[in-house]
């Protein structure tokens, strides 16, 4: 070891810069994040933005951003708030009913499984199958089961002596039978409530069994209670994913029920790619899709108070 | 006296079989229920083409495997091919990228630091669609319409902030004081990470690969969107859709649909059933904690 001591001055210096070196050091780590922040996200909403107060479609040779205004926002509560206003309210009738009923199903069916007797591992590989069947395998697979001539629900319906049902092939149909094949997507949710309950310390059931609780109690005061972030993460993630439902739908789409499955983001798309002259219109509906789901997130962490991190916080 | 204990063992004893007997009632019930669709596809699979609309039926009268000679065609092949590039790189960027700059967030010091992670986290909360249309635009410029670029490239940016997130979380389980004596042995930043950090954290980046695969694997709209008519560059979600749910090639049996969809589900219950314990685990650490 060198006992010899460096120049005050020099010692100075060379403190500073290899400061600098560990500040550029840490930046080389986030800057490939940052560029891609502003390549693929910045870029793109200042773009819609900038197009959804003009005029603008790409589609025309000459392409140029017309009549800066409010006009693609007066329109969505203007002229376009009939198809608007029908699919924010069927948007948000999927979202309330799936989201409720697929978190109180997966719920029950992972208090079922946490009952721990041998055997619930095969039980849950199997509960959560139907999660596995690809996105557009599994809506094409849907629709064939439940067509109206050939479909597997109807040729069951048929044996037991029960009248066919329409699902997917009237507009009536089409809502129950979202909701009603929702419940084969319950082994989704099925698996992080369960682990959330096994994460939950065995010594609290215990104490409680003590005392004399029984099931009922043990799951109202300690299961439930213990599971609340898994509850809000879960909650706030379905909602956000499911306003913006596309592609568990969009190959249904066949002529007669397209106005019963012409949910947000659909409607968005159909009118970005698929209308002349509405591109801008569309980063309209995008941006003002945006403020709601702003707001009702914003709302449900203001709300949040319930949810519990554990003792440390 | 011991006679009462012995009677209440028993009655114990007999509450806990009944308890058991109806557990594996409902459980096999249910599993009848979830299994359904599985049996749906599985069996229209192998359906002669004879009974797909004019007799239809719960079971096949023979077992037809013409559908999946006509799903391992060059075309089809084709799609996997794509699709399975997609996945590799896809899975590969979110991997290193999302460690990478994890590994910078939490075992580096820097001004600045906090910012950039809640910029990162702002847009965990992003709705896709306010970017997802405009981004057409931009790839439009960039001349990635068509490509597959569009399906991977991103992610090689960082990794997501949902994946920065969850290994950020794990990461910071690990002490300092591991770092810190490899940088007093003179090891440098990036070497930490590779060589002591990405190995620590295996277990949460297998959670992120198998979720990476599962998301890549059944992506419909961003293929939709961004590929769209350029058949060579289909992915098979794509090619599922564009050749089975679009009028114009109404042609297409059902039987060879289903075909496909059983060898695209294939893999998913492989890794499923492979990293059961990962996938389980890394949901766990999943809860928002903000």
């Amino acid at each position: 070891m060198e006992l010899v001591a460096p120049k005050r001055q020099n010692n100075k210096r060379k403190h500073f810069f290899t400061r600098f070196l560990h500040e550029a050091e840490g930046w080389i780590y986030v800057l490939p994040v940052l560029v891609g922040v502003v390549i693929f996200t910045f870029i793109p909403m200042v773009v819609s933005l900038v197009y959804s107060l003009h005029d603008y479609d790409p589609t025309k040779a000459t392409n140029q951003l017309t009549n800066f205004g409010f006009q693609n926002y007066v329109r969505i509560f203007t002229t376009g708030w009939g198809e608007v206003s029908h699919s924010l309210f069927i948007t948000f009738r999927y979202a309330i009913a799936t989201v409720v009923v697929s978190m109180v199903g997966s719920y029950l069916l992972a208090l079922f499984l946490n009952m721990k007797h041998k055997g619930a591992k095969v039980f849950r590989v199997i509960y959560y199958l139907p999660c596995l069947i690809p996105a557009v395998a599994s809506t094409l697979l849907w629709k064939d089961i439940t067509s109206v001539n050939s479909g597997y629900i109807n040729l069951i319906l048929e044996a037991i002596g029960l009248p066919r049902y329409s699902f997917y092939e009237a507009k009536s149909t089409v809502f129950p039978t979202i909701l009603m094949l929702s419940a084969f997507g319950f082994g989704g949710s099925m698996i992080p409530w369960l682990a959330s309950m096994q994460n939950i310390p065995k010594e609290y059931y215990e104490a409680a069994e003590i005392d004399g609780a029984n099931a009922w109690q043990k799951l109202i005061h300690i299961t439930i209670p213990l599971t609340t972030s898994m509850i809000f993460y879960l909650l706030i993630t379905s909602i956000i994913s499911s306003l913006q439902v596309f592609s568990a739908f969009y190959p249904l789409k066949n002529g007669i029920i397209d106005s019963e499955i012409n949910f947000y983001v659909i409607m968005v798309y159909d009118r970005a790619f698929k209308t002349p002259n509405t591109f801008s219109y569309a980063c309209a509906l995008s941006w003002f899709l945006f403020f709601i789901i702003a707001i009702l997130t914003g709302f449900i962490f203001k709300t949040s108070k319930w949810v519990y991190y554990g003792e440390d916080n | 006296m011991e006679k009462t204990i012995k009677h209440a063992n028993r009655r114990k004893s007999a509450k806990k079989i009944v308890g058991s007997v109806l557990f594996y009632c409902f459980g096999v019930l249910l599993s009848l229920f979830f299994l359904f669709p599985v049996y749906a596809l599985l069996i229209k699979s192998v359906m002669p083409d004879f009974q797909l609309y004019e007799e239809p039926s719960l079971y096949p009268k023979y077992l037809n495997f013409a559908p999946y000679g006509k799903v391992f065609s060059p075309e089809y092949l084709w799609y996997f091919r794509n699709t399975f590039i997609v996945c590799v790189l896809y899975i590969l960027g979110t991997v290193l990228a999302g460690s990478f700059t994890a590994y910078g967030l939490t075992k580096m010091n820097f001004h600045g630091k906090n910012a950039v992670f809640a910029i990162i986290l702002v847009t965990v909360f992003l709705p896709g669609v306010v970017t997802g249309i405009p981004l057409y635009i931009v790839y439009d410029h960039m001349g990635w319409t068509g490509t597959l670029y569009p399906l991977w490239v991103p992610v090689w940016f960082g990794g997501g902030a949902m994946t920065i997130f969850l290994i950020r979380q794990f990461m910071r389980g690990i002490p300092n004081s591991l770092t810190e004596a490899a940088i007093l042995d003179g090891a440098s930043s990036f070497r930490i990470y590779w060589q002591i950090i990405l190995p620590m954290i295996r277990p949460i980046l297998i959670y992120i690969a198998v979720t990476a695969f599962f998301a890549t694997w059944n992506d419909f709209q961003g293929p939709m969107m961004y590929v769209g008519d350029r058949q060579s560059q289909w992915t098979i979600s794509l090619a599922l859709y564009k050749e089975f749910a679009t009028a114009s090639h109404s042609t297409n049996l059902p039987n060879v649909q289903m075909a496909a969809g059983v060898i695209m589900m294939l893999p998913c219950v492989l890794l499923f059933a492979l990293f059961q314990k990962e996938l389980t685990q890394g949901i766990a650490t999943t809860g928002l904690k903000l």
